[in-house]
């Protein structure tokens, strides 16, 4: 009889664990997609943006180039040596590499990326942690953050990826998030376009501890998208973003990108001046807007989120139209977000407002 | 042996059934453990009209059998569903403190979160996590708890 009580204490003990929030990285809700005609689909229904190609590509100070090898591998080196003299380090080791005599500026960062979190970059995900030294074999040819850098990314790559973390504050390694995937050297240069299309004031737009911007794992997507998803505000960019042409991609980075603005300056889109140009009134989980007022675009119409990423789309590259047919919500952006600038001509390019 | 056989396999039912319902009701728990005092002492599905409009005060709008309560200056932050004068939903958005999940004291299951509302080719500001009759939607760039669906 004791025996047959210890069994059921023992069984109940074993149920109840089961039932714990564990997390499970690697078994995120997600499906393999197919490659669906979703390209096709997006010319047919530009409308659907707030702006066009033809006005993207000749939009005023728009970004022609992303920054060179020079250019990125310099700047990395200005804010290594921006770190105070006691912060260089003598000797750190980061996820299994020994580093000596490194910036502390280099370290954090070599740490933010190669540091695992859950899909969303919420809570860490120790139990998918890589060992670089062992995976890599950095030390103890590499003692240098750049040097690790490379030795896991490949020079041009890795650059870019330590560059886009130092100067927009953005996180886009694969190691860092769970269900990523390494990013081309080409799309990454289409995340530092749409990057540099920011106002000089808004960088870095990322939150300090390096906000996500990663590739979902290649070949799937989240269960409930459907193929035509490119990206997310989170910042997830799916195959339905690679494979789109890469105007269509910087536009899509830049959508999502003004859905961090607004949470930059404090979440602008539920501000009651924000809800009150649209007409826009919640009810449960429906949001109703006022049939007369303007939008950006046909996507703008789902929500006063998506009504300010296409607002503030459009009035990046399809300023002087906005202006015209919003002149109210051209003003409010304007006003909050870009601190003054527009970019109805050129004459803002170079203006940097603190 | 025979009754110790029957009792035992009754004892794996029962453990089997109440570990269920346990993890059905946490994210349940774990919704109104958020809210603020106000509403979270509604007793869903047992309060009537009455005893809501004693704790919270009228609604600002009733449209049928929907009311709705202007709270910090946001329209609507929370809607109360009657059925037959007994509450049988209630929506929450929050408009201030909004819940930060690193600072909750239970953990989201992100690996469940589905992009809400799946609007268009570039959806997703906001994340659903749902589990018999809670909706939490979660917003990703702040980590906080944008709102709450019980029904």
């Amino acid at each position: 009889m004791k025996l047959f009580f210890i069994f059921i204490l023992l069984i109940y003990s074993l149920s109840s664990f089961a039932h714990e929030d564990l997390p499970v990285q690697g078994c995120v809700d997600i499906v393999q997609i197919f490659k669906a005609p979703y390209l096709i689909k997006l010319e047919e229904h530009l409308e659907w943006f707030g702006a066009s190609n033809d006005n993207i590509a000749k939009a005023p100070c728009k970004a022609l180039k992303s920054p060179s090898s020079n250019e990125v591998k310099n700047y990395i080196d200005y804010r290594a040596k921006i770190s105070p003299a006691k912060w260089y380090m003598p000797f750190q080791t980061i996820n299994g590499v020994k580093f000596k005599n490194e910036s502390s500026n280099l370290i954090e960062a070599f740490k933010k990326l190669t540091t695992s979190k859950d899909l969303f970059g919420i809570y860490p995900a120790d139990k998918d942690q890589v060992n670089f030294q062992e995976k890599y074999n950095i030390n103890p040819e590499c003692e240098k953050v750049r040097c690790a850098i490379e030795k896991i990314w490949g020079e041009e790559l890795g650059n870019k990826i330590l560059y886009t973390l130092l100067r927009h504050n953005f996180n886009t390694s694969e190691f860092a998030f769970a269900n990523s995937d390494r990013l081309k050297v080409e799309e990454l240069d289409d995340v530092l376009m749409g990057l540099d299309d920011l106002p000089k004031a808004l960088i870095p737009l990322g939150t300090k501890e390096g906000q996500k911007l990663s590739h979902f794992s290649r070949g799937y997507t989240l269960k409930s998208n459907g193929p035509g998803v490119m990206a997310n505000a989170v910042v997830m960019l799916f195959d339905g973003w690679s494979d789109a042409p890469r105007i269509q991609r910087q536009y899509a980075l830049f959508h999502e990108l003004s859905h961090n603005i607004s949470y930059h300056f404090g979440e602008l889109h539920s501000s009651p001046q924000w809800l009150e140009l649209s007409g826009w009134i919640k009810k449960g989980d429906n949001w109703s807007k006022n049939e007369k007022a303007c939008f950006a675009s046909k996507y703008g119409f789902t929500n006063p989120a998506e009504d300010w990423a296409e607002s503030v789309s459009a009035f990046r590259y399809n300023g002087a139209g906005f202006k015209k047919n919003c002149p109210a919500k051209f003003e409010y952006i304007k006003k909050y977000a870009f601190k003054g600038i527009d970019y109805t001509s050129s004459e803002s390019c170079h203006v940097i407002v603190d | 042996m025979k009754l110790q056989f029957k009792l035992l396999l009754l004892s794996l039912i029962f453990v089997m059934c109440s570990n269920i319902l346990l993890a059905e009701s946490s994210l349940y728990t774990n919704a109104i453990s958020v809210l603020p005092s106000s509403i979270a002492q509604i007793h869903f599905k047992k309060f009537k009209q009455l005893d809501v409009e004693k704790l919270i005060g009228k609604a600002t709008l009733v449209e049928k059998n929907k009311h709705y309560y202007e709270m910090d200056g946001f329209k609507y932050s929370l809607e109360i569903t009657y059925n037959r004068d007994v509450v049988s939903e209630l929506s929450y958005t929050f408009v201030r403190n909004k819940p930060v999940l690193i600072n909750l004291k239970f953990k989201i299951d992100t690996s469940k979160l589905v992009p809400y509302p799946n609007a268009g080719p570039a959806a997703g500001r906001y994340f659903l996590l749902s589990d018999s009759g809670v909706e939490m939607i979660i917003d990703p760039l702040s980590k906080t708890i944008y709102s709450i669906r019980l029904k």
